[in-house]
């Protein structure tokens, strides 16, 4: 005997603790397992020296635990995620997890097998009333749980939706530049913050949910890289000259397509930046020019005389050549080309 | 608003909204260039942790139970 968790154990589950003993026993051999669960035990169980008896300690524990606080939950939560993490590490051992498990469950059953002896616990009887009284009155029925309103929820929702409106507004004005992700992040601070005083005043836990609906789109808006600028609708551009060729195009939504095929770029480098947010950059060039292309994607694909790259955050630096010709030391053409969602391709 | 026991949940989740927000806004955090597998189990052990710790809490502020009761639960003896 170490700590006595095993008699503790035994006791409490009215079960001989030997085969506790047998049981941390043999999980030492699961990866060490058994030293594991026995030092959580003796950690997470309370002491008895001075107090109620073993049995009586564990059982008010757990009984507490379970219905002031879902203990249950926060233990498989931390499973959870020290399966996740030794997954990670490279530690995973399928035998001992399903051995948690089978423990857990088994632990359970045990419970689930008692619980009949026990009748749910009541309010605390009335104050004593007088031997007097003439008329026995029924004991008054607990007052129901009154439900806070979720006035901090609301709140906070509202702080949340006006901070975004006034950096909306300073944007405009261009006062301010944020990107997309530092606007997106900026109600996930306030939510945050609406949480953290929830935590021990007022009620706002609704807000849990709408900020884990707001982190995938912070995810979605750190992609963003490139102008919201250009408007919604297809464009096409075909330059005639090389003098008419702008240094910039944008697109929001849709398809920008830049017809360069009849162009002769002899006259030094030339640099052209498009960019959509979503939708296709698709630039189509003269044959024998020596391109260099740097060609980015946030979630979607590059594609470059047919070789195509794709994934999250795809990003290629190419230069070609023309195939007849000699070698220059600069490229005629720069192209920077850039969807936040969607693709960019160059063709001949 | 009425003071009442700490929620963990509403707390961690609130401090990770809010760090996360905070260090996307300021630190120019890309979240795009996390490793997800790491970083959503914390949360997951924090909460678990606050959880026990807090229920381990509870006990004991619990008061002796008077002597002479019966291991049961108030009220279940006849």
């Amino acid at each position: 005997m170490i700590a006595g968790v095993a008699a503790g154990l035994g006791e409490y589950f009215n079960v001989d603790p030997i085969v506790f003993r047998l049981g941390f026993r043999a999980a030492e051999f699961i990866g060490g397992l058994g030293f594991i669960a026995y030092g959580l035990l003796w950690l997470l169980t309370p002491s008895t020296e001075g107090e109620a008896p073993f049995h009586e300690r564990r059982r008010r524990w757990f009984a507490r635990g379970t219905r002031e606080y879902p203990i249950w939950v926060g233990v498989g939560l931390l499973v959870l995620g020290a399966v996740l993490l030794a997954n990670q590490i490279g530690v995973w051992r399928p035998a001992v997890v399903w051995g948690v498990a089978l423990i857990a469950v088994g632990i359970l059953l045990f419970r689930q097998g008692r619980s009949p002896e026990r009748a749910p616990a009541v309010p605390a009887p009335p104050p004593t009333r007088s031997l007097q009284s003439e008329e026995p009155e029924a004991a008054p029925s607990p007052s129901p749980r009154v439900r806070e309103r979720a006035t901090l929820g609301w709140v906070t929702l509202g702080v949340a939706i006006i901070a975004v409106g006034v950096v909306a507004m300073f944007q405009a004005t261009g006062a301010w530049h944020l990107t997309a992700d530092q606007i997106v992040a900026l109600p996930l601070v306030v939510l945050g913050l609406g949480l953290v005083i929830g935590a021990l005043w007022g009620r706002a836990r609704g807000l849990i949910v709408l900020g884990i609906l707001i982190v995938p789109v912070l995810f979605a808006a750190s992609l963003v890289r490139v102008p919201f600028t250009g408007g919604f609708v297809d464009r096409f551009v075909q330059p005639q000259t090389v003098e008419d060729v702008l240094p910039a195009y944008h697109l929001v939504t849709g398809q920008l397509t830049l017809d360069l095929r009849g162009l002769t770029f002899d006259s030094g480098p030339v640099s052209i930046i498009a960019t959509a947010v979503a939708g296709r950059v698709l630039v189509l060039l003269p044959p024998d020019v020596s391109v260099q292309i740097h060609a980015k994607s946030g979630a979607g694909e590059v594609s470059l005389f047919g070789t195509t790259y794709d994934g999250l955050k795809v990003d290629v630096l190419r230069t070609f050549e023309p195939a007849s010709g000699s070698v220059t030391a600069l490229p005629a053409l720069v192209l920077d080309l850039e969807t936040s969602f969607g693709q960019v391709e160059v063709d001949g | 608003m009425k003071r009442h026991r700490l929620d963990p949940f509403s707390l961690v989740f609130g401090i990770s909204f809010a760090a996360l927000g905070l260090g996307t806004m300021i630190g120019h955090w890309d979240v795009t260039n996390w490793k997800l597998p790491w970083i959503w189990p914390l949360p997951i052990i924090a909460i678990g942790l606050l959880i026990v710790v807090m229920a381990a809490r509870s006990e004991r502020r619990d008061p002796p139970t008077p002597p002479g009761s019966s291991s049961m639960d108030p009220g279940t003896e006849a």
